[in-house]
């Protein structure tokens, strides 16, 4: 069905499946640009490497998200959101399945929910393991398995949504936020889609319906009426036309950037309804599309924190302590599990304030000192230089103008003791403008 | 061959000869004096001992104490060796110095004695001193230039090793010195370790660490202001006396695999002030610790008075230490409610403080799967009227530390109560978690909390209450009189801490997946690696104790048999 924009993207002359379509898949659909999974995508075709990319066999099963889960039940224990906000760090960083880690960030800023309020590092985990499971599969059962979660019955006050005193919150939010957009929906939609929500608790740490809360009586939600139930206003509203034009948008930004063109984002969103709202279908196209992959789109996004930080790591196949990571990326404007408000995290340009590049700049100045740089120099080759290698990790495609000025700062520290050497190096190259675009 | 650190050698370079009670050996008491200073140092230095001696800006006594070396050395053996130098960094004369000693002996050598900062020492071996110097060089320039002088000596070996300088009469010597110096082998690679120990004397090793030669403004010579009450409270009797503590002993013997260090200040129950004994209470019988029980991990018992202290507090700290121990205390009387801290409370919690942590209790039912050690704490009180008030404060305490939980989204514990060989113990247990919700780690504990007539218990498991009440019953009270009173006792089996460690290898090994960014598997390797470590590490005491009127600090280390050689002769080969 695709054609224009999501039509597979061929390479030919003047555009050829080099290292930087490869990196600029890698960084896009999985935030870092290791060198193992580079060669894996040149080994492969285009469309071949998304797919191994979306069916999480591009990169080998290291058993690490298997052994990372199995630790789950014990950062629970502690019963502290930071722990677990570390372990989501730790996931990100070391999974074999990258584009699944990648979207759990991205539901995280869709379905942005807070610990603060929620109080329960147990019910944010639950909400985590829904991304995880069902990420990349049917956004309807995605949105109603996110709603029936203690997290969210929680955070827009859903639990305390009852018959004759409606809670609005939740129906507000669903519609505006997660399914529709603003714009797309009238208030009444919002208040009778509320009274369908009405008996949906918890107990048990899980989600209870009580059928002596629930509002039985018909309701009339986007012209149609009836007893709806909860569950059924989530189906009405996912099959909406706003809805798929909506979740279009909100990948479009992610994978695309902010200078999508319309028609582009029209096109995601037919794929959308024609895939039956399943997600994973949808970047398979999505990103295997000449729209992906056209050069005037590439670089255009400003990485946040946690993209910038998952990106230096992982480029540099190195890990580090996460509750650290966690602390650096909170200073710099976004701690997990705390987004600032419903509406999730203000994006590109936003990450950018003063004392968040800052922030950034002090990140970048201890990293060196901080992580374990020895895997990353593991096959250095002294004669060839510390600069060009770790700069090979983080910028496969070349420094470009920026190379001469890093190298005269390389032979200016080169007397100076390794690790300072290196700190220094690495802060350079963490700290150049292109670090902080994707 | 090894090089040995930089690290080890200033610390070395630090000890120095001379006896525990240095005061009363560098006082001219004549051959009785000297004799006890020989055996003493006869019994410390058998053969393929080092003695280091540190000589840094010398004090008035130390041609004294020189002059004993010399005598000692003299009668035990035909040459042992002073040498002195201005500073680190200027070493041309004490390789001179060096030469000297070897051709013309020690007394020569004890006029050059003014001044200077390196460290010098004698070997003993086949009932003979040899004397040698540890030097630090300023660059490898000034190392070459020092080298090639000493070349041009007769009978001096110099070599170097990183920063440092070796010089001895014989090569031999310098050999022996940085094999020793390696033996201590912790921060030696494992295959440099391994010859070095196999090649070593099994022999003591032995030295003083002279607290004196700290130099003015140094941190150990700020301690001597903390001589008071305050300090003794919170630090122990050696907070009050280390900066007047003359020396420290040092003896590592790897035959019998022990690690000993005993420091003695003489006199210092006669210099507290009364308040200071009274927060010490030397007036009351010595405290005994908790009793063993089985899987026992550690002991713990500190000889304060807390009641006295807070009482007089204003006498043994300062008035804005005072005022922020006034705002803590008004605090803490809202946990007891009707009762003022200060007339009612405060007299009557009397000495000090024990504890004891041993193994999980494998007869302990419980759902939960953590296997944390348990612990029970015991602070001693006198009345009736404070046991009912501790214990209502034990239970505001669980009541408020119940409502931080539920604050926080996190389970509450839930009140119960048992009583225990006459005990009404106050219980709070975590209720079970619902639906998949893990077990917390609080689950691992059963809060308790109770008060009779052996004190205030507050711990983490009823059951290893009633083995510790069945101990004490059994147990005299207290010991009084006597030459020796310990007021602080810390025993450690960090062998049987091992198993501990390995029963909670999964928490644990999270723990540092979580703080230290490491895969869960390169958790488990590096924690096992540790445990096994912990396992051979045996048993470890330390220890302050009055012993005729003077302080004395020790700890003690016995590894497990073998431990040493498992640290260094194991593992592959050398590369």
């Amino acid at each position: 069905m695709t054609g224009g924009w999501l039509e597979a993207w061929r390479p030919g002359p003047g555009r050829p499946w080099d290292i930087r379509a490869a990196t600029h898949l890698l960084r896009r659909a999985t935030l870092g640009n290791p060198r193992a999974l580079v060669r894996r995508c040149l080994e492969l075709e285009p469309r071949e490497a998304v797919d191994e990319l979306v069916a999480g066999e591009l990169a080998a099963d290291n058993g690490v998200d298997d052994q990372l889960a199995a630790t789950l039940p014990t950062v629970l224990a502690s019963e502290a959101p930071e722990d677990l906000a570390a372990y989501l760090w730790l996931r990100m960083l070391a999974t074999s399945h990258p584009l699944r880690a990648r979207m759990v960030l991205f539901w995280h800023d869709h379905f942005a929910t807070s610990v603060q309020k929620v109080r329960s590092a147990y019910w944010m985990a639950q909400q985590l393991a829904t991304f995880e499971a069902h990420g990349l599969g049917s956004f309807e059962q995605l949105v109603l398995e996110v709603a029936k979660g203690p997290a969210m019955l929680r955070w827009l006050d859903n639990d305390q949504n009852r018959k004759g005193r409606a809670n609005e919150n939740f129906a507000r939010e669903l519609l505006e936020l997660f399914t529709l957009g603003r714009g797309n929906y009238s208030e009444d939609d919002i208040k009778q889609a509320a009274r369908a929500f009405t008996g949906w608790r918890i107990r048990r740490e899980a989600f209870y319906f009580d059928r002596r809360r629930h509002d039985t009586g018909e309701k009339t939600v986007f012209g149609k009426r009836g007893p709806f139930t909860g569950e059924q206003v989530i189906q009405m509203a996912v099959a909406r036309p706003e809805c798929a034009r909506f979740v279009a948008s909100k990948l479009c930004a992610v994978f695309i950037g902010p200078e999508c063109p319309g028609p582009a984002r029209d096109e995601v969103a037919e794929l959308f309804r024609h895939e039956g709202g399943r997600i994973g279908p949808v970047l398979r196209t999505l990103l295997a599309s000449r729209l992906f992959f056209d050069p005037r789109f590439r670089g255009t996004r400003i990485r946040g924190p946690v993209e910038w930080i998952v990106w230096a790591l992982t480029s540099l196949e190195v890990l580090a302590p996460p509750q650290l990571l966690h602390r650096a990326a909170a200073r710099m404007g976004q701690a997990l599990l705390a987004p600032p408000d419903v509406a999730g995290w203000d994006e590109e340009e936003a990450w950018i304030s003063s004392s968040a590049w800052l922030q950034r700049a002090n990140f970048a100045g201890r990293l060196g000192t901080t992580i374990e740089l020895r895997p990353a120099l593991d096959d250095f080759v002294p004669g060839r230089g510390e600069l060009s290698h770790l700069a090979r990790r983080l910028f496969p495609e070349g420094l470009g103008d920026a190379g001469p000025e890093i190298a005269r700062q390389a032979s200016a520290e080169a007397g100076l003791p390794r690790p300072v050497r290196l700190n220094g190096l690495l802060r350079a190259l963490l700290m150049l403008p292109a670090a902080h675009r994707f | 061959m090894a090089t040995p650190s930089p690290v080890l050698l200033t610390t070395l370079t630090t000890v120095a000869l001379a006896a525990p009670t240095l005061a009363s050996t560098l006082d001219p008491a004549g051959d009785a004096g000297q004799g006890a200073m020989v055996r003493r140092l006869a019994v410390l230095a058998p053969d393929d001992t080092f003695l280091w001696i540190r000589v840094r800006r010398l004090a008035p006594d130390l041609g004294r104490l020189v002059t004993r070396i010399a005598s000692w050395t003299q009668a035990s053996g035909p040459l042992a060796g002073i040498v002195p130098a201005r500073n680190l960094l200027r070493v041309r004369s004490a390789i001179k110095l060096v030469g000297n000693i070897e051709r013309t002996g020690p007394g020569s050598a004890i006029a050059a004695l003014a001044g200077g900062d390196f460290a010098f020492g004698v070997r003993m071996s086949g009932g003979r001193g040899r004397p040698f110097v540890i030097a630090r060089v300023g660059s490898d320039r000034e190392a070459t230039r020092i080298r090639k002088l000493a070349r041009s000596m007769f009978g001096v070996v110099v070599e170097t090793r990183g920063p440092f300088l070796f010089l001895a009469p014989h090569g031999e010597t310098a050999r022996e010195i940085r094999l020793g110096l390696a033996s201590r082998g912790i921060v030696e690679p494992k295959p440099a370790g391994r010859r070095i120990l196999a090649e070593l004397p099994r022999a003591p090793i032995a030295g003083w660490f002279d607290l004196h030669d700290t130099g003015p403004g140094t941190r150990l010579r700020n301690a001597t202001r903390l001589a008071n009450g305050g300090a003794a409270f919170f630090a122990g009797g050696m907070a009050g006396a280390i900066g007047r503590c003359p020396a420290v002993m040092f003896v590592a013997d790897l035959a019998t695999e022990r690690i000993h260090f005993e420091a003695v200040v003489a006199g210092v129950e006669a210099e507290l002030s009364p308040a200071a004994r009274k927060v010490l209470f030397l007036d009351r019988p010595a405290l005994v610790p908790l009793p063993k029980v089985p899987g026992t991990v550690a002991r713990l018992q500190l000889s304060r008075s807390i009641g006295d202290f807070f009482l007089e507090r204003r006498r043994l700290v300062k008035p804005r230490a005072v005022r922020a121990i006034d705002r803590g205390l008004s605090n803490i009387e809202n946990l007891f409610r009707g009762y003022r801290l200060e007339t009612d409370l405060l007299p009557a919690v009397k000495p000090g403080l024990r504890g004891i942590v041993r193994l999980w209790n494998e007869g302990d039912k419980t759902d939960a799967p953590f296997r944390f050690p348990q612990g029970l704490l015991n602070i001693d009180y006198e009345g009736k009227s404070v046991q009912r008030a501790v214990q209502t404060a034990a239970q505001i305490v669980v009541l408020a530390s119940n409502q931080g939980r539920k604050r926080r989204g996190q389970l509450v514990y839930r009140p119960e109560s048992e009583t225990v060989r006459g005990y009404h113990v106050a219980i709070g247990e975590l209720a079970r978690p619902q639906g998949d919700r893990p077990w917390p780690f609080a689950a691992g504990v059963r809060l308790m909390s109770t008060a009779g007539k052996d004190g205030f218990f507050y711990g983490t498991s009823p059951a290893l209450l009633v083995e510790v009440l069945d101990g004490l019953a059994h147990t005299a009270p207290a010991i009084a009189g006597g030459s020796e009173r310990v007021l602080d006792r810390i025993e450690l089996s960090l062998a049987t801490a091992a198993k501990g460690f390995a029963q909670n290898l999964d928490v644990l090994a999270t723990r540092l997946m979580l703080g230290e960014g490491l895969l869960p598997s390169d958790s488990k390797r590096l924690l096992t690696q540790v445990g096994h470590i912990l396992a051979a590490s045996g048993e470890v005491v330390v220890e302050t104790a009055l012993r005729n009127g003077g302080l004395v600090a020790s700890f003690d280390w016995r590894p497990a048999p073998g431990f040493f050689d498992a640290r260094f002769a194991t593992g592959g080969g050398d590369k």
